[in-house]
């Protein structure tokens, strides 16, 4: 097998992880290749054809796979071709790419080639050789294979810039059913585990001369969304909890693509996109808005609305919040205000200081009203009479052709019974318990 | 009216405008002396450029403005914008009566052009550090032709050198004919360097190749034509929003192909 089918059956099993960024490391360049010293936000190179980044070299090593994960394309009893690079192979692509300024670095997965310490020693002999051989600083996201030991995850550590285990499914129940060859742990120690080594180093340096480098863009995990049957408010606790407890710096959502088909699985024609879409809203919500899970949904209303962005919701439900006054409001007050961004809410805050601001200076400082003009006022002024939640809502909601809409109700699309236990489990029964 | 004519320099924009300043009317304008026509209602005044009176008014507008407010100056002499010189006279006059306070009031209309101009040119910049795109020539230095629409090449360089710190490289402005040329020592930018039709050729559409590139490069952008059409995810398909990301005008000097 030539090298390019090689490389198009690799990055063709490793398109479905979704992450891309390659900011947050400080890796200086020594004489060599590559550097991130400069990267306070990641670059992107290209945008594929679905309209997604290509920022780092994403492939797997290998896609032969001793699981049999149901949800995913690589498991064992799939039919499909199978290559595995050589580790020559792969340092020799890498390079060859950097050079030219195709990508930011390399993002590198497998599927498990025996156990999971013998995949990763592969992996490990892969970017050690970028280090220590070939001189290259560029950014390197290396993937931990579930079940993986920590020694191996500790020298992964020393050579890369971000670590990450995927959950893949936010549920013990929905890896029992999808994933059997993975436990619970196989995914939480390795997470611990990085959160300790990353945590001990920051507690350690001030008094150490130069403490050891471990994935100094920290760790981020990906949760695939609509393959079980999990609420929106069930992956939000967890997503919480993952920010707080194992000092995630990203979690990424990826709406379950139908690329096997099983009775498990549902059966949709395309892909959750909107849900996905929303679920990144309510996560931005949480990291940068300062809102918490259960103010976005409760269990009386555990999913996002389809046709509302979650921040709009929440201000439907707490009208009595509002109207909010642009000169007067705090930043944590401004930034909960649908349309209202972190950008616009410094723009507020930096010109205010020079006056009063009217609804014509907030146009043109680039504020945009079209949701925020329901529930601000400027100088006391209002741009629309008192409006009610159920008139506002109809305003606010987003007309999307009906195309683009996501099949709803996942529930009614599974077919086997043994689901059906599934439903309505408690909150507190989710995934992450450390 | 009084138009101020310069040479079209950075030194010779200072001094432009400090002579401009010292006489300030709403109505005036300064411009690039090949740039303007003349015509009978415009008094003209040719400013010779004096690198001391630039410096010097460097230095007092050091004490209004922050180094990233200064920065911003240097960055709207890149823009590509007919008005710019203008755009910058009625600003810092401002910026000189208010002693530097409207340059933080960003609901001040020249103070929004100002940085909306400044950062369409700092954006441009970060765009084509991801989108260079370079090719291995058969000599061992690697070349990157690009089309920018502000004159941002030099700006590019502090980027490139701490990345390719082992690898010699010229990036060039093919419409502006300026470059960068780093030689594994230091990096120096090029005000006029020559278009090679046969090498832009060969960038383009691998016409005499192997003439003019090393051995493994065809081969390196066919694996990464094959990995830029494997990584997307045909059930997500949506050439909308791989457009808004990347307009058609950036895609010229790619080397990944793009679906129509």
């Amino acid at each position: 097998m030539d090298l390019q089918e090689k490389l198009g059956i690799l990055a063709a099993a490793a398109k479905y992880d979704v992450s891309c960024a390659s900011s947050g490391s400080q890796r200086k360049n020594q004489g060599g290749l590559g550097d991130t010293s400069d990267s306070k936000i990641g670059i992107c190179h290209s945008w594929t054809s679905d309209g997604r980044c290509v920022s780092l070299l994403k492939v797997l090593f290998s896609n032969y796979c001793s699981h049999d994960c149901v949800y995913c394309i690589n498991r064992r009893s799939n039919d499909l071709p199978r290559a595995t690079f050589t580790i020559d192979e792969l340092v020799q692509l890498t390079i060859g790419f950097y050079r030219r300024n195709y990508i930011e670095g390399l993002f590198l997965s497998s599927g498990v080639l025996g156990t999971p310490d013998q995949t990763m020693e592969q992996l490990n002999q892969v970017v050690k050789r970028l280090r220590t051989e070939e001189n290259f600083h560029g950014y390197i996201h290396l993937k931990v294979i579930p079940g993986t030991s920590s020694e191996l995850i500790k020298e992964a550590g020393s050579y890369v810039d971000r670590l990450s285990v995927n959950i893949e499914l936010p549920s013990e129940q929905g890896l029992k059913l999808l994933a059997p060859d993975k436990k619970r742990d196989h995914i939480l120690k390795p997470m611990a585990f990085i959160h300790e080594e990353t945590t001990a180093l920051t507690l350690e340096k001030p008094g150490v001369v130069r403490a050891p480098v471990f994935a100094p863009a920290g760790q981020s995990t990906q949760l695939i969304v609509g393959a079980t049957r999990e609420s929106d408010l069930q992956i939000l606790h967890l997503t919480e909890k993952l920010y707080q407890r194992v000092s995630m710096r990203r979690v990424y959502y990826s709406a379950y693509v139908p690329v096997v088909s099983n009775p498990l699985l549902p059966t949709l024609s395309t892909p959750p996109l909107k849900r996905e879409n929303r679920l990144y809203q309510a996560d931005w919500l949480l990291r940068f808005y300062g809102f918490n899970a259960e103010e976005i949904l409760d269990t009386e209303q555990p999913f996002l609305d389809s046709e509302l962005d979650p921040k709009t919701g929440w201000a439907l439900r707490n009208l009595h919040l509002f109207p909010v006054e642009i000169n007067r409001a705090a930043k944590r007050t401004l930034l909960r205000v649908p349309g209202i961004g972190l950008k616009a809410a410094e723009r507020i805050l930096a010109a205010r200081r020079f006056g009063q601001l009217d609804f014509e200076a907030l146009k043109k400082m680039g504020v945009v009203l079209k949701r925020a003009r329901y529930f601000i006022t400027c100088q006391g002024k209002s741009l629309e009479k008192t409006l009610y939640a159920e008139s506002l809502r109809e305003k606010l909601i987003e007309k999307t052709p009906l195309a683009q809409k996501d099949q709803t109700v996942q529930l009614a699309l599974f077919a086997p019974e043994e689901l059906s236990n599934l439903v309505q489990k408690e909150i507190k029964d989710d995934l992450l318990l450390i | 009216m009084i138009c101020y004519l310069y040479d079209g320099s950075f030194w010779g924009l200072l001094t432009a405008l400090a002579v401009a300043l010292n006489n300030f009317s709403e109505e005036n304008r300064i411009l690039v002396s090949d740039d303007f026509f003349p015509d009978l209602f415009t008094e003209t005044i040719d400013v010779i450029t004096e690198v001391n009176v630039s410096e010097k008014f460097l230095l007092e507008f050091k004490n209004y403005l922050n180094e990233q407010q200064m920065l911003d100056i240097y960055y709207i002499f890149l823009a590509n914008e007919p008005r710019k010189e203008t755009l910058l006279l009625q600003y810092l006059y401002l910026v000189k009566v208010s002693k530097g306070a409207i340059a933080k009031n960003n609901a001040n209309n020249l103070v929004l052009q100002l940085n909306r101009l400044s950062n369409q040119v700092a954006h441009e910049v970060l765009r084509y550090q991801g989108l260079v795109r370079f090719r291995k020539l058969n000599e061992g230095i690697f070349y990157a032709p690009i089309k920018p629409k502000h004159n941002i090449v030099e700006l590019l360089a502090p980027h490139f050198v701490r990345r390719f710190a082992d690898q010699p490289f010229v990036i060039q402005d093919i419409e502006r004919r300026t470059g960068i040329y780093y030689d594994l020592n230091k990096c120096r930018y090029l005000s006029f360097l020559e278009l090679n039709e046969k090498l832009l050729m060969s960038s383009l559409n691998l016409e005499s190749a192997d003439e003019i590139f090393a051995k493994e490069e065809v081969l390196y952008q066919q694996l990464w034509r094959e990995y830029f059409r494997k990584a997307s995810i045909s059930e997500r398909k949506n050439l909308k929003l791989q457009r808004q990301h990347l307009p058609k005008k950036y895609r010229d000097h790619l080397v990944e192909s793009f679906e129509e």
